[in-house]
Order: structure tokens, then sequence, then C-alpha cells
């Protein structure tokens, strides 16, 4: 369900892995995100532990070499590619020195080095990494629009570091972007209910912004638990006023993300189905039937049926009959 | 698409299942071709990993004060 981003964002990954071009292995997409992580974490694991030996005696080197060299020699010389993997392994074999070299690299350099990381180590190292550490090269991420390996940054900060990349990250448009590709659902719905509230809403605002965050929006909504969805979907539909909801629905079909609407409709509160109910673009016969074949596809029948319940008696007969034959027809 | 390197015929699903394991769902979904093919960028991908670190390595010790020149190449190349 509402995988598609997540999905695009794991292949990207394994691209960034095996270092091509995402068309390159554009066909894999067909695995679903599930298989592409896994793929690509055995990938990764053989990567670093076929080097496990050399990262084991550039590990001794390091009390020869302070941390200032360290940090110099690697940004005039060494590529990201190495620095990267290389990183995790020296960071966990001297975890005092994390600080101390990271502070002294550049925003950029970080950003450079980030895909590379070995996810294994981030994981171990997060807790000891103060956030203002990360923050710039984080900034960084969102300036180039990396969205899919910031991402997996959130799938290892503790909460304290979330609170602060949320604190110190101004461009929340990026954030949102970021926040829709973590991988795991129940990862998501941790992520935002450790947020306070009122920063999560103006996150979600930033949706309305462009057709890629609208997307990104509602595949976000529709992947958390359902009381969450109905709270941050009534928020982002009171943004908007009339003309803005037709706006809204009218990118929600161009953008293939008529089955993230249901979902979110699914859960969403009278309010705001009344107003998805009246509103002139979705009542439109040709919108309608969209949204009937939409939801017959993925058998997702919830949102568009509560929907139904507001919608003038004639399409809401041409809805009910319409799931009842699609219905009658799946069984 | 990549072209498989020629060579004696080897069966490239069973030879990704040995690279990355015989529990991974994922790999029962590729081809043969398509396992070939996978196979072929993972290689690619531990020669360009291999290469870069290795002139890495050369560079850095480069870089190193004089004194510390002695030690580190024989910590890293015994």
């Amino acid at each position: 369900m509402s995988g598609d981003l997540v999905t695009r964002a794991q292949l990207v990954m394994l691209a960034e892995t095996l270092g091509v071009p995402p068309e390159r292995i554009r066909h894999l997409e067909r695995l679903g995100a599930e298989n592409l992580r896994g793929l690509r974490e055995r990938i990764s694991n053989q990567l670093f532990d076929e080097q496990a030996a050399t990262f084991a005696r550039m590990s001794k080197l390091a009390p020869l070499v302070p941390n200032g060299l360290v940090a110099k020699v690697s940004q005039a010389i060494v590529p990201p590619l190495v620095a990267g993997r290389a990183a995790g392994a020296l960071g966990v074999d001297h975890p005092g020195r994390a600080k101390g070299v990271l502070s002294d690299l550049s925003p950029q350099y970080m950003a450079d080095c980030a895909p590379y990381l070995d996810q294994r180590t981030v994981a171990v190292l997060a807790p000891a990494i103060p956030p203002k550490l990360l923050i710039p090269a984080a900034n960084e991420l969102m300036r180039r629009k990396a969205y899919v390996t910031a991402s997996w940054f959130l799938d290892y900060a503790t909460p304290e570091a979330l609170l602060d990349l949320e604190a110190g990250i101004p461009d929340k448009a990026g954030l949102l972007h970021t926040t829709s590709l973590v991988q795991s659902n129940e990862r998501l719905d941790q992520i935002i209910r450790l947020l306070p509230a009122d920063r999560v809403a103006v996150i979600v605002r930033t949706a309305i912004g462009s057709p890629e965050l609208l997307t990104a929006g509602l595949s976000l909504l529709a992947r958390l638990a359902p009381e969450l969805t109905a709270d941050l979907g009534d928020l982002l539909f009171e943004e908007l006023d009339a003309e803005g909801l037709t706006d809204v629905l009218r990118m929600v079909v161009e953008q293939g993300a008529v089955l993230e609407l249901l979902v979110v409709a699914a859960s969403v509160r009278e309010g705001a189905l009344r107003r998805i109910a009246a509103d002139p673009y979705l009542t439109a016969p040709d919108t309608v039937d969209r949204f009937l074949v939409e939801a017959a596809e993925r058998d997702e029948w919830d949102g568009l049926l509560r929907v139904a319940e507001f919608l003038p008696g004639e399409l809401a007969a041409r809805v009910n009959e319409g799931a009842a034959r699609a219905r009658a027809k799946a069984s | 698409m990549r072209t498989p390197k020629s060579g004696p015929k080897v069966d490239a699903r069973a030879a990704l299942r040995q690279r990355l394991g015989d529990d991974l769902d994922a790999l029962a979904m590729l081809s043969e071709q398509e396992s070939a093919e996978l196979l072929g960028l993972i290689d690619d991908a531990r020669a360009v990993q291999r290469t870069a670190l290795d002139a890495s390595i050369a560079e850095v010790l480069g870089r190193l004060p004089r004194l510390a020149r002695g030690p580190a190449r024989r910590i890293m190349f015994g």
C-alpha cells in the first residue's frame, strides 16, 4: 500500500550501492520496497565485509594521525566512496574520535560521503554523535534534494536527535519529502508521534506547495496509523480553500495519487469528507469514474464509500453500485 | 542492459544465491539474465571500491608526517 515512493527510494539506494544510475536497474522496481531493501543490505554488507581487514589495518593507523589531519587529508584526497565506506568501521573502533573528526569536516564533504556509509555502523554510532554536528550536513542534503540519503538517517536517529534535526532544518518541505521516504511504517509512526504536533503541522502543510510535495504528503499520511492519518488529514484539508481543494484533487489524479487519497479519506473526519464530496471537480462524472476504477484496481473501497455518504444522491448511488459490482466480480 | 561476460556457462541464479545468501526472497524473483547482470554489477562495484581504496591508502600514506610514514606502511602492508 502506498509503496511507490518508498520503492523508488529503495531503488535509488540500491543503485547508489552498486554505483550505477537508477535507470540501469529500473527493471528491478517490480521487486517492491521490502525485497529491494533486503537485496541492497546484503550487497552493501558484502562490499563492506570484504574490506574489513583493510579497514582494521586503517584503524590501527588512528593513533598516528591527529583528528585535524584526518579531516584535512580526507577532504583533500580521499574520495567520498572510500571515506564513507571507511568512516563507519573507524568510527566504531574509535568512538571517542568521531565527534572530533566530524567537527572538522565540511558539511559538503559529509553530504558527499553520506550515501556510502555502512548503515550497520550508523546504527551503532548515531547515539554518540551530537546532532549539532550533523545539522549542517543534513541541510546540505536538503539543498541538494538528496532526500533518499537523508531518509535513512531518520531510521537511526535517537529521539533527541530527531527533535534537534527538525528544529535545525528550516526546509520543512524537504523534511516532508525525507520523512515520506522512511522505509518502515512503524518507524514513520514513531517519528510523527515524537515530534511536537505544531511542528508536524508545519511540515504537513507544505504538502500543498507543489504536485510532488502533495504526492509525498499523501503517501506519508496514507502510511500512518489511522488516528494519525485522521488528525493530519483533517489539518491538510483545513488548510485549503474551495479553489485550493479543487487544485489538490486535480493534482491527485494527475500525479497518480488517487489510492493514497482514498486511504486518507478512509480515516479523516466528517468535515473533510463533506468538503471533498462537495468539490465540483470530484463530482464530475469522469472523476468519479476514475476513482471507481482506482478503488477497484486496488480493492480500496473504505475511503470512497465514506466520501459517497456525502455525495448527491445520484452520484452516491453510482459509487455504491460500482463498488458492489466490483466486489461481486472480485469474489 | 549488461551483456554477461563470456566464458563457461554458469548458473547465475545459483551463484547469486551463494554470494548473497539462500534466504533472500528477492533472488527467487530474478530471472537467470537478471541474476547474471546483478552479479556483474556487484563485481564491478567491488572492483571500483578496491581500486579507490588502494589509491586512497597510497595517497594518504604519502601525506602523513614523515616520521609516521614508516610505521604506517608497516601497519598497512606488513
